[in-house]
């Protein structure tokens, strides 16, 4: 009997897409695109004697936060958009005025004998006040440092800082973080529903 | 003459699916990379607040994560924020006990490195914030990170 050859008919392959389809919807179900993000920070090692550290008050920028979620800086009430630019006038002092923060001569390698600053900002919230105000908070005064060092960094270094820690160049990164040294101190907070005065 | 035969009407071959699979398996890699499972179910509903002054967390497996929020279930929990570590509530008191147990997870020179995440929604209070801080700072737990959205910073 002859042979008939027949023509291999091509396997259906339309149940694959079905089989991929449920994986990936099994994965979409079960996972989460995880976005860290977040302003990383340290806290003060507990049984510190707030006394214990002499400062100035001259040299302090007090930002009282109320339960009602106002803020008021240095003896001013002020609004969030303005507490930017107002602590990096009072870091940069340039009018080198008496009640704001003095200046220390630090020899900072690459850059030299520079007056650094002594200012320290102290943020103080209520126990009622809103997170979201305190983080706001805390986001402009890490930009208000961030914009001094780039500014620095421009002058200096002619790139921002941000592409300075990028590219790697150790020395100059510190010797701009020594001369703008974050120092954000988080004092106790308060329970009144007030300003605390 | 020929043998020309009418084979009958001529179809428009059929189009081919048989790279559909291909083009979903990328997609499924694509989400098998990028993400990642998630751990715990969340209890508490945390929607944390924007800021723009932000950096990526760099080794996540040193990063534990603690949850303040108000509960998902209100009829049953209440509207009050509460804490919730790994997968319950839990209040201020358990947390050196879960910085311990997160210690002894990670070989001994990675301990100073454990960052404690903490993913607070927005409308939380901080005074049960500064009680999770306190208990941290107890117990030396001293890096940080507040979790935070992308975005333009509370204005």
């Amino acid at each position: 009997m002859p042979k008939t050859s027949r023509k291999l008919s091509q396997v259906n392959a339309s149940s694959m897409a079905d089989i991929a389809f449920l994986l990936l919807v099994f994965f979409l179900v079960t996972t989460s695109i995880e976005t860290d993000w977040g302003i990383l920070r340290k806290l003060p090692p507990a049984e510190e004697d707030p006394h214990s550290k002499p400062f100035h008050e001259r040299n302090i920028l007090e930002v009282f936060l109320n339960a009602n979620n106002d803020m008021m800086v240095e003896g001013k009430q002020m609004t969030l958009s303005e507490l930017r630019n107002f602590t990096k006038s009072f870091l940069l002092n340039a009018e080198r005025r008496s009640d704001w923060p003095a200046f220390k001569t630090e020899e900072i390698p690459v850059l030299g004998n520079m007056d650094v600053s002594k200012g320290i900002v102290s943020v103080q919230s209520d126990r009622s006040t809103n997170y979201a105000t305190y983080l706001g908070v805390q986001n402009e005064l890490i930009a208000a440092y961030r914009e001094l060092r780039d500014a620095a960094a421009q002058k200096y270094f002619g790139t921002n800082y941000e592409d300075l820690v990028e590219s790697g160049q150790q020395e100059k990164v510190l010797a701009i973080r020594k001369l703008y040294p974050q120092r954000i101190s988080e004092a106790e907070p308060v329970n009144k529903g007030g300003l605390n005065r | 003459m020929g043998k020309f035969t009418k084979k009958g009407q001529k179809e428009t071959p059929a189009v081919s699916t048989a790279s559909l699979p291909d083009i979903v398996f990328m997609l499924l890699f694509f989400f098998m990379v990028t993400t990642v499972m998630r751990e715990v179910d969340p209890k508490v509903e945390v929607v944390p607040p924007e800021a723009s002054e932000i950096q990526k967390i760099e080794d996540k497996s040193l990063v534990y994560y603690i949850y303040i929020g108000e509960p998902v279930d209100d009829e049953q929990f209440g509207t009050t924020s509460r804490i919730q570590l790994n997968d319950d509530f839990a209040t201020k008191d358990d947390i050196a006990v879960f910085v311990e147990i997160k210690r002894s997870e990670v070989p001994e020179v990675l301990v100073p490195k454990l960052t404690a995440s903490l993913k607070v929604d927005m409308e939380t209070q901080m005074g049960i914030v500064t009680d999770v801080k306190q208990e941290l700072r107890e117990v030396n737990a001293l890096k940080i990170n507040y979790a935070t959205r992308e975005g333009e910073g509370f204005q």
